[in-house]
């Protein structure tokens, strides 16, 4: 048993390196300067954060934007967080209730919000480039709104639909007893109540459109509308490469996501798991 | 008409709108002139066998792994380390994909990359990681599978959860091995999801974009190029729609007959 014991700690850790070698390359290099960085170190020798202020006063070049590109990856995600809400939990609604629609129709629009889920994400990029062309939504809000939207919305919906069909039904004949109407039942009881359900969908929408390279790449062209990962698209061809800064950027980067994840664990990962099983 | 009869109509008229609509647009973009010039380029049957080649082996890798994280997961919990691997095993899925890949490639630099570094001294010699067509590719790989092998773990975690533990203590008693209990208790309950999380993992990877434009960007020489980014090349490149419609296109039908294999397995399942 003690054996086992061991061998399972020496995985474990093997398995944890992988996953943290990454994480330790960027620390390390963010807290270099700029000479020390080509020395490649396995720690740094005097730890510095000058990269962290380069990038944070806009003071290197290719940052000159940094807090414009910051505040427009931070609006687009709650703007798409704010509409797959809306969205999915009117469809989860709509889904869940038993006696609203036939059970035919039920069918096909869950499969068409599995079908939607399913399909690779990327291959619909040109596709919507195109679209967003075709009436004028390159290079706005709207446009990278409405994409990144979209691409969340089907699985938001069906996390909608598996809260919703947890809640008793009791509850609604009661409202209904009481005279509310179905619209009052939703926004006045069912929404409140559902506030678990409301934070994953957001919590997932707002990871996804912050983390999301692709659409924002294609849609946005002019420098004061990129987000912060396409502002950062100039690190992959430099060849001055102050490496400490971007590796102190891509920190800056990912702390959002990586925050809301671990104070939002519980009802994410509750919402996911609900998937999961059922799926 | 009640609230809740006509509450589905947004999700139907984003669904439409920006999906539907899009593809039938472009759809009717492509000529078949582009889609029959596609198979005399080099570059696109290179693309299409690294295709094949990155979903051949990252989803087999993934998954395998996936399997064995859950299993010592939810095996295993009382143990300190895995505690600490429990908490820190979505981070790669949670950072997004830009930071993870400038380190993947500042730590792959031939000259001063950290592993390179390592290597060297460990007395090995240093591997061209971005520099070669062969170890570019195995960089994607590593790197998609760092990134998403998360996503698979928890799905199998979750389905392993669902499995009551009477019947482990059942096959502990008839004296089970570890090897036989996951043949016999656990492969077959969690059988169903495995096939899915292996049809969907394969038909993402076939979509994967960040993996190959941010690690190599297509290098060395355009050679690790996959259909996705070929047909994003082509667009943000080139400006050259029709060409890039037709590249993606091209895989469609393959994309299709997977999608269609898991609504049937989802149906069936459920």
């Amino acid at each position: 048993m003690k054996k086992q014991d061991f061998m399972v700690s020496f995985v474990a850790l093997l398995l944890l390196l992988w996953t943290l070698f990454p994480l330790y390359n960027m620390i390390v290099t963010s807290l270099e300067s700029y000479e020390e960085v080509w020395k490649t170190n396995y720690l740094p020798p005097k730890p510095t954060i000058e990269p962290y202020l380069q990038a944070i006063t806009q003071s290197y070049w290719r940052l000159h934007l940094f807090w414009m590109w910051l505040w427009n990856s931070l609006r687009i995600a709650f703007l798409v967080a704010l509409t797959s809400v809306i969205v999915s939990s009117l469809f989860g609604y709509s889904i869940s209730n038993k006696s609203s629609l036939s059970r035919r129709v039920k069918d096909a629009l869950s499969t068409t919000s599995i079908f939607a889920y399913i399909f690779p994400s990327s291959l619909l990029s040109i596709p919507m480039f195109i679209l967003m062309l075709k009436y004028n939504l390159l290079n706005t809000d709207v446009g990278l709104t409405l994409a990144l939207s979209i691409l969340t919305i089907p699985f938001n919906s069906w996390m909608a639909t598996q809260y919703f069909n947890e809640i008793p039904r009791e509850l609604r004949e009661a409202s209904q007893i009481d005279g509310a109407s179905t619209l009052t039942f939703f926004t006045k009881i069912l929404l409140p109540i559902s506030v678990p359900m409301i934070i994953a969908i957001s919590v997932y929408s707002f990871m996804f459109s912050w983390n999301n390279y692709l659409y924002p790449l294609l849609i946005m062209s002019s420098e004061e509308n990129f987000p912060l990962p396409i502002g950062m698209s100039s690190f992959l061809s430099a060849d001055d490469s102050p490496w400490n800064i971007f590796m102190a950027t891509s920190i800056i980067y990912a702390l959002p996501p990586v925050i809301v994840y671990y104070m939002f664990k519980r009802y994410l990962i509750s919402g996911l798991f609900k998937g999961a099983v059922k799926g | 008409m009640k609230f809740e009869e006509i509450s589905f109509l947004p999700f139907i008229f984003f669904f439409c709108s920006l999906m539907i609509y899009p593809i039938i647009l472009s759809a009717s973009m492509i000529s078949l002139h582009d889609l029959l010039s596609l198979f005399r380029s080099d570059l696109y049957i290179q693309s299409l066998k690294n295709l094949l080649l990155f979903t051949g082996i990252a989803v087999p890798i993934k998954l395998v792994l996936a399997l064995f994280i859950s299993g010592i997961l939810s095996g295993f919990r009382k143990n300190k380390l895995v505690k600490i691997l429990g908490i820190m095993y979505p981070l790669p899925w949670a950072i997004p994909a830009m930071s993870a890949a400038l380190s993947f490639r500042w730590s792959l630099d031939y000259d001063f990359g950290i592993i390179n570094k390592m290597l060297s001294d460990l007395g090995l010699p240093k591997v061209p990681w971005l520099l070669t067509y062969p170890t570019a590719m195995l960089s994607i790989i590593i790197f998609h599978v760092w990134k998403w092998t998360p996503l698979w773990t928890l799905m199998l975690f979750a389905a392993r959860q669902v499995i009551p533990e009477e019947l482990y203590e059942a096959a502990r008693i008839d004296g089970a091995s570890s090897l036989q209990m996951f043949r016999n208790v656990t492969f077959p309950l969690i059988k169903g999801t495995f096939l899915i999380c292996l049809l969907l993992s394969s038909i993402w990877s076939m979509g994967e974009f960040e993996a190959i434009w941010l690690v190599t960007l297509g290098g060395p020489n355009q050679t690790t190029h996959t259909i996705t980014t070929l047909g994003i090349r082509e667009v943000f490149f080139y400006g050259n729609l029709d060409k890039g419609i037709a590249i993606y296109f091209s895989i469609f039908p393959l994309i299709a007959a997977l999608v269609v294999m898991i609504l049937f397995l989802l149906r069936r399942e459920s």
